[in-house]
């Protein structure tokens, strides 16, 4: 089949959206269909080698927080270019309502649109200003599909009509199958907690660790913090109650990632709002770690509402520490825990996913197919 | 603005305004009823390859005698019940109601024959990555009538989302006013259960 998938947000930012365009064109392309993506870029050969680059890449502030989009006629004439001389079977486009490529190219199209809605908190505000011009456009999507129930909530309320669940993947045995490196994983009298996510974006809770710390220090003296992601580790490291604590990793490549992500004993994810999925739980969760999470819906639904892991108040520190303290006192109960963490896991690895979605492409195409058919008899008689 | 050939030239800018908007909105609606036949089109496809799976399982001797015999006969209901005319507009509510009802049966049928087909059950998820969580994930037959099954439900929801966009446009007074629906039936959503969570409930209420 030849998909054209359609990426909103430059790839030279890393971001859910970008992740999860990259590793479905990659999947596809390895099960034989012919995948092309289209995303925000100026220059090619910064893009991965499946990837076209759809011109300038502005940074504008979006839906709280900046985004690197592009717009514009020049941006708006190479994506309809790219659109007609693709002649894709299937145009899959991401994040339809933002103000980006994705919107210029359901502009542009002429077949069928699949959309894929990823996040779980629209601007209302905006949405509701300019939604009438942007009814016709989105009346050409064929299928909608929403990554998380609370993503498919957002448009039922926000745009109306129905969208159909396919969950973010994950390429669940790369971290199955992470080394573990020895300065990073824990003992009994020193046991490791790990965090994943930029410091500077409140949203994902480093100031909850922070505050969680002394509890977690004062019955577990031992007890290391490795936290890895982008921002200000100095300014990070200064706050800090207790700077013996925590040791920064900054940003790390993927490997890095999987390896401490397959090394730590327990995975907590403090975060407090803007999650409509929570990708970096079934990282940790396939990884073999113990997650203690905040009860945000999106986690609840990717933990089985604590089957395969520990949840907490979100946003309450005092919640957290006991969340993770629960853990780090009883190894056998948080490997059982991780164990049906990492059998849950699989329900997200691209294998199942990536089926879901070539359902979703092969019952529009089914429809197309047959109305055609049907066309060509009438015409016959 | 006295002069009359500003009133003129005012008076031929708002007509080409107007016929633009009534274009433009005409090949919205247009465009609507294609998807709304398209969609419609998939989901008979996927209706008949269910219940062709499900008319193989019943024959195949894997189900227990009164499975097979339910599953059997709600199948050839289904296979039997009206199909979508080649043209939309030549379809009648007598036809339908007759075609969903029948393939209510079936799922419930299904559900009853295997139980926990529906969405819920994602095909791929179990089978052999589960070892043995659901031994009947291994079998290709029950495969082949879960997946149509999950097929199914995909189809009913995206056909519905385009009878509820079009029914939205076509109830506009402009739409209504200028007669741009033409001819074409009002559509309907397909309102049968499908095995998903919210099978059979219409969409939009």
């Amino acid at each position: 089949m030849r998909v054209g998938i359609v990426c909103p947000y430059s790839f030279d930012v890393p971001g859910g959206v970008q992740f999860h365009v990259r590793d479905l064109a990659e999947h596809l392309s390895g099960r034989g269909h012919h995948v092309r993506v289209l995303a925000p870029a100026e220059d090619p050969a910064t893009l991965p080698p499946f990837a076209d680059a759809a011109g300038g890449v502005v940074a504008v502030p979006y839906n709280g927080s900046v985004a690197r989009l592009s717009f514009g006629p020049v941006t708006a004439a190479r994506v309809r270019r790219w659109v007609a001389e693709g002649d894709y079977d299937v145009l899959h486009v991401h994040e339809p309502l933002s103000p980006s490529t994705s919107l210029l190219a359901l502009w542009a199209a002429q077949r069928p649109v699949v959309a894929t809605f990823h996040t779980a908190n629209l601007r209302s505000r905006a949405m509701q200003a300019a939604f009438p011009l942007l009814r016709p456009s989105l009346e050409k999507i064929a299928a909608r599909i929403a990554v998380s129930e609370d993503a498919r909530r957002t448009v039922v309320e926000h745009v109306g009509g129905d969208a159909v669940v396919v969950p973010n993947g994950v390429f669940t045995e790369r971290f199955a199958a992470a080394p573990r490196r020895p300065e990073w994983c824990g003992t009994p009298e020193r046991p490791v907690v790990a965090f994943v996510g930029r410091l500077d974006e409140p949203r994902k809770g480093f100031g909850v660790l922070r505050e969680a710390l002394p509890r977690v220090r004062a019955a577990v003296p031992g007890a290391r913090f490795l936290v890895a992601g982008r921002g200000d580790v100095e300014a990070a490291r200064a706050a800090l109650p207790d700077p013996g604590a925590v040791e920064f990793l900054g940003a790390v490549p993927d490997e890095d990632k999987r390896s401490l992500l397959a090394s730590a004993d327990v995975y907590l994810a403090p975060h407090t709002g803007g999650e409509s999925f929570g990708i970096v739980l079934v990282e940790a969760m396939a990884a073999g770690a113990a997650v203690a999470a905040s009860d945000l819906g999106a986690f609840r639904r990717v933990l089985g509402d604590g089957a395969h892991g520990r949840l907490f108040a979100t946003g309450d520190p005092a919640a957290a520490a006991d969340a993770v303290l629960a853990l780090l006192r009883d190894p056998v109960s948080r490997e059982r825990l991780a164990r049906s963490g990492q059998r849950a896991a699989h329900r997200y690895d691209w294998s199942v996913v990536a089926a879901e979605v070539l359902a979703v492409y092969e019952t529009v195409r089914a429809g197309e197919d047959a109305h055609r058919a049907g066309e060509q008899r009438r015409g016959r008689r | 603005m006295n002069d009359p050939l500003a009133w003129a030239l005012a008076g031929l800018l708002t007509l080409c305004l107007l016929a633009w908007y009534l274009s433009g909105t005409a090949q919205r609606l247009d465009r609507l009823h294609r998807r709304v036949e398209t969609s419609r089109a998939a989901l008979d496809a996927e209706l008949t390859r269910r219940a062709s799976a499900a008319l193989e399982l019943a024959t195949s001797g894997r189900l227990d005698p009164a499975a097979s015999l339910l599953l059997a006969d709600a199948a050839t209901a289904s296979l039997d019940a009206p199909r979508t005319p080649a043209a939309l507009r030549d379809a009648t509510a007598a036809d339908d109601v007759q075609r969903w009802r029948a393939e209510s049966d079936l799922t419930r049928a299904l559900a009853a024959a295997l139980p926990g087909t529906g969405e819920q059950q994602v095909p791929g998820a179990t089978g052999a990555h589960e070892g043995g969580a659901d031994a009947d994930g291994a079998d290709p037959r029950v495969r082949r009538v879960r997946e149509a099954a999950h097929r199914v439900g995909l189809a009913r929801r995206f056909h519905n989302d385009a009878v509820v966009q079009a029914r939205r446009l076509r109830s506009k007074r402009v739409v209504r006013a200028a007669h741009l629906a033409g001819h074409a039936r009002l559509p309907e959503t397909a309102d049968f259960l499908d095995g998903t969570a919210d099978g059979g409930a219409p969409p939009g209420s």
